[in-house]
């Protein structure tokens, strides 16, 4: 064991770890088990009855997002791009997700409708209803599918496991959990698991910043790698025709496609972290989620970002030929290298958590989708409640066994992170560009909404396909390419709208009381609540959107 | 962190035993004493093995005895979690919220129940 290379990918775990390991798996497990003396209707397994604290629904919803492939893939994408990576927090995720509470949540929470799809079927007609049900199920198993498949590489190469056996169990695991407590459990595993990532990630980030010299030692040594001091910024050299930052993207790139369309279309359509809001105890608490979200969300680059850049400077051919040394391995590498026994375990843990929690809330948004968007109003109606209740959990592990076989659709990319953003900018960006038009334009036609976001879809496919298989599109990276395919299943999804809006028949005005932008139902009870200050969504918003924004300044 | 707080005012619990046993089991559930508790097992060992750790790990960790530290500001947030769920226990909130709900409704006369749509 002594022989081992300083960048040996295997982690040196011992006992003392597998146990920290297997103490989580214990909590995890016991809190699926005394959440199923909780689910007692429908509304209890899907929506957690409606019934969860502001606190435990943000934590949950910025959870929701901390799945392998943000891990990983922003550690790798911290080594590859630097400081550019920043981007997806700051101008890529806070704003979206302070519009979706602001200005979204009053529409999902105040119609009661249980799902993202379920707004569609209010909005505009039971066809438009059953096509984004159909894509988001077929989404999500997708999305699954990859963070499955992400822990089993993780498991073999940190700890020998085969690949086979590491997706088993930790399938098993989550649907042991899920199956039994459905989302009440899945949220509560969640927020722990923002603990757990957290405290992997701090004491890494603390323990490299040590070695390297504090910030100012960190950024000499990037400056000294292939990075260069192009690395040390999030927009500086993204001008049009003057590309010279590693992302390579134009800043237009990265403002219109990842921080509008892409980013809106994930954060307010994406039903996996929408669900996490819906199941808020009342309008407030539902607004606040996506909001409270908001702030760690400001700071989780300092901790997975951060050790990208340290491990390229100290993982010697990071991004090399070596298979070992993959960008992806980035953090692993980075664990190994410092942590002694102990805290290696908590970081095992962490890992196994933040992959846990990518598999579970697509599973989770998966079995809602499916059960009370495609079961019980077309296929299996009028069935007592209970019947919806089991027909859930046979649904979660029927997922599940899905998300197995597209774990192996996965395992063909090389890069999961474009693989996942190319995913979003299919399903995501055309359903955001229905939403807005539709929840603001009253005359909007339940035909435009079906239409519009079938020709979003294809657009964007088109792209894609054009540019990975058939060559007919090039673009900066596979990155600028998601980011200008979202962009294009926008505008295609707006111009169809409007266009067949024209010639259909509109939505009488009295069927559209609480769907769309001045027409919210009031609740009279809300306004006799009194709350304190700080439990304003506007202030809460306003100052996450601030605090991002001058971020960026400093780090431009 | 036991269930039968004796500092709780016996105005909130309820006079069926059911509902009192109710309250009992959310706070056995509740999510700030699972996330104290672990966090404060999780601290606890690895401050012991912080303290015990040789030259071998710590130079591993470049000089910071990282579990010493780590164990440390695990303990910390554990009580912090511990101590915010034993101040506010959820059966109570629970009962407040409940009790709130109806004198809003009794204000407003009959109230709604919401329900999904359709």
């Amino acid at each position: 064991m002594l022989t081992l290379a300083a960048a040996n990918v295997r982690l040196d775990v011992n006992a003392l770890d597998y146990s920290i390991l297997g103490v989580y798996f214990v909590v995890v497990l016991g809190i699926g088990w005394v959440a199923k003396r909780y689910v007692k209707t429908s509304l209890d397994y899907f929506l957690s009855g409606r019934a969860l604290p502001a606190w435990i629904t943000g934590l949950a919803f910025v959870s929701a997002n901390l799945g392998a492939t943000e891990i990983l893939g922003q550690g790798a994408n911290g080594a590859q791009y630097g400081v550019a990576t920043f981007n997806y927090y700051w101008i890529g995720a806070v704003p979206a997700m302070v519009f979706l509470g602001l200005v979204m949540m009053p529409f999902y929470y105040g119609s009661r409708v249980r799902s993202v799809p379920e707004y569609l079927k209010l909005r505009f007609n039971t066809s438009s209803h059953v096509f984004n049900s159909l894509t988001f199920a077929l989404a999500t198993v997708l999305i699954a599918g990859v963070n499955l498949y992400a822990l089993a590489l993780v498991l073999k190469l940190l700890l020998g496991w085969p690949i086979l056996l590491g997706i088993v169990i930790a399938a098993g695991i989550v649907l042991a959990y899920i199956t039994l407590g459905g989302l009440s459990s899945a949220i509560y595993n969640e927020v722990l698991q923002f603990f757990v990532i957290i405290a992997a990630l701090i004491p890494l980030t603390i323990v490299g910043l040590h070695d390297a010299g504090g910030i100012n030692g960190l950024t000499d040594k990037v400056k000294d790698t292939k990075l260069g001091e192009a690395g040390l910024h999030v927009l500086q050299g993204t001008g049009v025709g003057n590309v010279v930052n590693p992302i390579g993207s134009t800043w237009i790139g990265l403002v219109f496609g990842l921080g509008f369309v892409l980013s809106f279309g994930y954060w307010t359509t994406n039903f996996a972290e929408v669900q996490r809001a819906l199941s808020a105890k009342d309008l407030s608490a539902g607004q606040r989620t996506p909001l409270i979200g908001a702030f760690p969300k400001l700071v989780i680059p300092f901790v997975v970002v951060v050790p990208g850049m340290i491990a390229l400077w100290k993982i010697k051919g990071l991004g090399g030929s070596d298979a070992d040394l993959a960008y992806n391995n980035a953090i692993p590498l980075l664990m190994n290298q410092y942590l002694p026994n102990g805290m290696l375990g908590i970081a095992l843990t962490g890992l196994m958590a933040s992959f846990m929690a990518g598999v579970a809330a697509n599973v989770s948004a998966f079995n809602t989708v499916v059960t009370t968007d495609i079961i019980e109003p077309y296929l299996q109606p009028e069935r007592p409640d209970g019947y919806y209740v089991t027909a859930g959990r046979f649904v979660t592990v029927g997922g599940v066994l899905v998300a197995i076989f597209t774990a192996l659709i996965a395992s063909t990319y090389s890069n999961l992170m474009n693989y996942l953003q190319a995913l979003f900018s299919i399903f995501n960006a055309p359903l955001f560009a229905t939403f807005i038009i539709g929840m603001f334009w009253k005359r909007m036609t339940p035909a435009a909404g079906l239409w519009g976001l079938v020709a979003g879809t294809v657009a964007a496919l088109v792209t894609y396909v054009g540019y990975k298989f058939a060559s007919v599109f090039s673009f900066g990276s596979d990155l600028d390419e998601s980011f200008w395919g979202a962009g294009a299943a926008f505008v295609v999804d707006a111009i169809v709208t409007v266009a067949v809006t024209a010639f259909t028949t509109p939505k009488p005005v009295s069927e559209l009381r609480g769907l769309v932008w001045g027409m919210a139902i009031k609740d009279p009870d809300a306004a006799k609540v009194v709350r304190s200050w700080w439990e304003s969504p506007a202030l809460l918003g306003g100052t996450a959107v601030a605090i991002g924004l001058g971020l960026t300044v400093v780090f431009f | 962190m036991t269930d039968d707080d004796p500092a709780q005012p016996p105005v909130d619990r309820p006079d069926s035993s059911e509902g009192g046993r109710e309250l009992q089991a959310a706070n056995a559930f509740d999510l700030r004493r699972i996330i104290g508790g672990l966090f404060l097992l999780y601290g606890v060992v690895l401050t012991i093995v912080g303290a015990t750790d040789g030259s071998a790990e710590v130079s591993k960790a470049a000089g910071v005895r990282i579990n010493l530290w780590a164990g440390l500001g695990m303990l910390v947030l554990g009580a912090l979690f511990v101590a915010w769920g034993l101040w506010r226990p959820l059966g109570r909130q629970l009962a407040e919220a409940e009790r709130r709900q109806a004198q809003v409704s009794g204000a407003t006369g009959a109230r709604e129940e919401p329900e999904g749509p359709g």
